[in-house]
């Protein structure tokens, strides 16, 4: 190779981007065929000589390819017209739309403050389970791993069930609100304890030492030691747990729990069609996505941090 | 086989101490790790203003029995007392005797969430119920001590080994303890910042503080020590002046220490 020559660009690859270009405007399905050969054949010259263009033959190679699929996609649409109309009729009906969304997003708000109420609740349930669970009294620690191996071995719908029909028969009649409080927080707690057992655990023992070779006590060590630590740990996976208790709220539809879920299903009857059904998963994914993206902003950060 | 220390022994080294009480007092101290057996029965008395330099291979029980003294580990049989108190009865308040007895440690263990003057003043605080502003006094005096007056507001990630470790002796020093110990404090630490820490403890040993050191540093034991206590595979195995001990060693097992250590120097 000369050096002083600079090699010149493949002429196939600058065919196969002009014909790239021509099949999504003057020549559909021929342009992008052609672009697609002509792409192939560049990339075979370059391959074997100092021609450049490989860049350019795999941009005119994929204007090939979206040309084609956007013809197919075109023929399916002319094809399948009347099926796309009533599917669109029945999942993005504009009239069911603008009664029925406004109605479902209230039924989300129920759901939200229900999550963050339950939330609230969870927090402190898993963090006690927790410190049962790592205690030094064998009996506590006993009970705290049976609870949080029953709890986890069980889907979540049986422990709504269970607890807002089997708890009326002990005298204590919940209402479909509290039932649900109670619900998620028994079922998550469990799931929140084990996070913040792996946190705590995962704070040297080095600093328990020293805090008590200070003369703190246990609990106190744990306090201002210890937890600080570990929750700085632990706020991604309960974060994600939040996200999972959100979307679990679903549930408490089954008890007759107006959230958006159940909102939904009532509006999916009364307006025949699936909009309402597909508004409460617009407002859920409205929610979810930042939130999920949220978090992995944290757990970078936090990694970072340490 | 197990040389105990003689009372006659003890008031050689300690002639000029203002209390006969012993600070500590070990006996028949044993420990258990499972099947392993790290002590086999420990006798010893420290007495006030003693600085006792723990040396033996690894693995001879140095700091289990350390640790053992303020309570980190459980004896498996065997009586520990400070300034008469038993720490080993179950009805001790253990966290009464810790406040006598600073501790320092290898791999410094400060709290990584606060400050260096946080670090200090929070077993005040929260154990000793002081003010705000009088344990932040105590800390950056405390601080000031150890030459890091500068570093009050700096986290422990920020700081040096040597500083951090430093920063540990003032956090133990903030409970005002009667006793030191200091376990193995300077192996962890690169070979240039080890004199800043050794210093800070020279100079704890000026001012009379009583001490129990597990070091590796023989300069250390010859230049502070008032004694200095040889351990092997759980047992002392020779116990008295430094001086002497290095230049006269009695035990085989001792010589052969030395011989090995020694002749690097």
């Amino acid at each position: 190779m000369s050096s002083f020559e600079e090699p010149g660009v493949s002429g196939w690859a600058k065919a196969s981007l002009v014909m790239g270009i021509l099949g999504l405007t003057a020549l559909p399905v021929f342009g992008a065929v052609l672009a697609i050969v002509f792409a192939r054949i560049a990339k075979k010259q370059i391959l074997h000589s100092d021609l450049k263009g490989d860049g350019l033959a795999t941009a005119g190679q994929t204007l090939g390819i979206i040309g084609l699929v956007l013809v197919a996609i075109g023929i399916y649409v002319l094809l399948m017209q009347d099926n796309l109309r009533a599917f669109f009729d029945d999942f993005f009906n504009w009239n069911t739309i603008k009664k029925w969304w406004p109605t479902v997003g209230r039924g989300f708000v129920v759901t939200l403050y229900t999550a963050v109420i339950a939330e609230f609740f969870i927090l402190i349930w898993g963090l006690v389970l927790a410190l049962l669970r790592i205690s030094k009294v064998k009996v506590f620690r006993v009970l705290a791993i049976i609870y949080i191996d029953v709890i986890r071995g069980l889907p979540l719908i049986l422990q709504i069930f269970i607890i807002y029909f089997g708890l009326s028969y002990l005298g204590l009649n919940f209402s479909r609100f509290t039932a649900g409080i109670v619900a998620l927080t028994v079922c998550y707690g469990a799931y929140e304890a084990e996070i913040y057992r792996a946190g705590i655990e995962s704070i040297h023992k080095g600093q328990m030492e020293a805090s008590r070779s200070l003369g703190m006590t246990y609990m106190q060590s744990m306090r201002y030691i210890v937890l600080p630590q570990a929750v700085r740990r632990v706020i991604p996976p309960l974060s994600n747990e939040f996200v999972m208790l959100t979307k679990d709220t679903a549930l408490l539809a089954f008890i007759g729990y107006s959230e958006a879920f159940l909102v939904g299903k009532e509006g999916m009857g009364k307006a025949a069609n699936v909009t309402p059904l597909v508004g409460v998963a617009f407002f859920f994914l409205l929610v979810t996505i930042p939130a999920m993206r949220g978090v992995q902003y944290l757990e970078k950060r936090l990694a970072r941090g340490d | 086989m197990i040389d105990t220390l003689d009372s006659e022994n003890g008031n050689d080294v300690n002639t000029w101490a203002p209390s006969f009480e012993p600070m500590i007092k070990i006996e028949g101290l044993h420990k258990k790790f499972g099947d392993f057996e790290a002590l086999k029965g420990i006798d010893l008395e420290v007495m006030q203003r003693q600085v006792v330099v723990v040396v033996g291979p690894s693995g001879s029980g140095k700091s289990t029995m350390l640790r053992c003294v303020n309570g980190l580990e459980l004896a498996t049989r065997g009586h520990i007392y400070i300034e008469g108190i038993e720490v080993t009865h179950k009805a001790t308040d253990i966290n009464k005797v810790r406040e006598k007895v600073g501790m320092v440690f290898q791999s410094f263990n400060l709290f990584p969430h606060l400050t260096a003057v946080r670090n200090v003043t929070l077993a005040p605080i929260k154990v000793r119920n002081m003010k705000q502003e009088e344990a932040n006094q105590k800390g950056l005096e405390l601080l000031g001590k150890v030459g890091l007056a500068d570093k009050a507001d700096a986290f422990p990630a920020h700081l040096s080994g040597g500083q951090q470790q430093r920063v540990a002796i003032a956090r133990a020093l903030a409970m005002d303890p009667d006793v030191m110990l200091f376990d193995e404090v300077t192996s962890a630490l690169d070979p240039e910042l080890v004199s800043e820490v050794l210093d800070t403890m020279k100079e704890l040993a000026l001012e009379g503080m009583t001490m129990m050191v597990v070091t590796h540093e023989m300069g250390f034991a010859k230049e502070v020590g008032t004694r200095l206590v040889f351990m092997d595979e759980g047992v002392i195995v020779e116990d008295g002046d430094p001086t002497q001990i290095f230049n006269n060693p009695q035990h085989p097992r001792t010589k052969d220490f030395f011989s090995k250590i020694l002749s690097h120097l």
